[in-house]
């Protein structure tokens, strides 16, 4: 919640639930004290989250209790959404876009992001917590979105890709047998005789948009948009076991469909 | 203690590691499996490739990139609204 005596629309319409730190609490890429990375070249998958982010500006406290700026002053909104254009821009459309599956409706949700976040009077500070504050107004917008295209009888009004996340159930079942072992030995092989860039994108996108919608979620903003797994939680309000799951079931769906899509593809038993 | 995990088990671990970091028992067994599961070590390979490549590049497509004209939308409702009374 936001401090007490916030008073202003912004913070009270888009507000930032606290989370608890504690020292097993994965935070940027940042290993909990105490704990020993492992640096056995076998197990060197299990060193543990390895992205760097920028330093929080927000002297050592979490975003989302960091104490809420002042009323803009005169220039710092247009300053503003230029370096949210810059910053933000593609990565919120990409995301809008995953969901809406229509670029009009995802640029009209990203627009009204942007004004939504410049009617809020107390803009956040650090860059680090801009993106994510960003973000969870998107995440709002495409609420309203979803509920004016329930009661739209407009064709421009793209509903949203609602699908049921108990198929995301069965893709552990696909891929393993009942005795828990795999049932297809695959590797993608040789990093370096993958396919070109552009290609790889293409299936990419491809595969993310068969995914579940909350499997393709939590992916994108985790893994494209690099959102640590504590502001993919709070824009998504998924809890953090859940947002292990979803992660967990996504590479394994992607990594079969890539394999499938003939990324890569090498049997080895 | 059981230290000896299934393969399902192990790549929830895996993939857990990526985002964060194992402790215990869990690590330990998940080591030995990897240790003696060319499977699974295949798996951890494919999701760190997958990883490093979305991270050592960026989509480039039409729907990756907000438009010129989306942003001049922006800029333009701004102007419209003046710059501090939005």
């Amino acid at each position: 919640m936001p401090p007490s005596g916030d008073r202003s629309p912004g913070a009270a319409k888009y507000p930032l639930r606290r989370l608890p730190l504690d020292a097993t609490t994965p935070n940027a890429g940042h290993a909990p004290q105490g704990a020993t990375p492992l640096v056995a070249p076998r197990t060197r998958f299990l060193r543990g989250p390895q992205r760097s982010t920028r330093p929080l500006q927000t002297g050592g406290r979490l975003p989302y209790t960091v104490s809420m700026g002042e009323e803009w002053k005169a220039g710092e909104r247009r300053a503003a959404v230029e370096r949210w254009l810059a910053a933000h821009g593609d990565a919120l459309y990409r995301y809008a876009f995953l969901r809406l599956r229509d670029p009009q409706s995802a640029e009209d949700v990203v627009q009204e992001t942007f004004l939504g976040a410049l009617r809020s009077t107390r803009p956040p500070d650090g860059r680090a917590s801009e993106k994510t504050w960003l973000f969870a107004i998107l995440k709002h917008k495409l609420a309203d979105h979803a509920r004016t295209c329930r009661h739209s009888p407009l064709d421009q009004c793209i509903e949203p890709d609602i699908r049921e996340d108990g198929a995301d159930a069965n893709i552990e079942d696909i891929v393993f047998r009942d005795d828990g072992r795999w049932r297809e030995a695959t590797t993608w092989g040789d990093p370096l005789r993958q396919s070109a860039a552009q290609a790889f994108w293409r299936h990419l996108g491809d595969c993310l948009q068969v995914l579940p919608a909350a499997q393709a979620e939590v992916f994108v903003l985790r893994e494209l948009e690099g959102l640590s797994l504590d502001d993919l939680c709070q824009i998504t309000g998924v809890s953090a076991t859940n947002a292990y799951v979803l992660l967990h079931r996504a590479r394994l769906a992607l990594r079969r469909c890539l394999t499938k899509a003939g990324f890569g593809p090498e049997d080895r038993s | 203690m059981n230290l000896m995990l299934g393969c399902r088990d192990v790549a929830r671990n895996v993939s857990r590691a990526r985002d964060a970091n194992l402790q215990g028992w869990a690590r330990a067994a998940t080591r030995i499996h990897l240790f003696l599961c060319p499977p699974c070590r295949a798996y951890a390979r494919d999701i760190a490739f997958l990883e490093q490549r979305i991270r050592s590049g960026s989509p480039d497509g039409p729907q990756d990139r907000l438009s010129a004209d989306a942003r001049r939308r922006v800029r333009d409702a701004l102007d419209k609204q003046g710059d501090n009374d939005l």
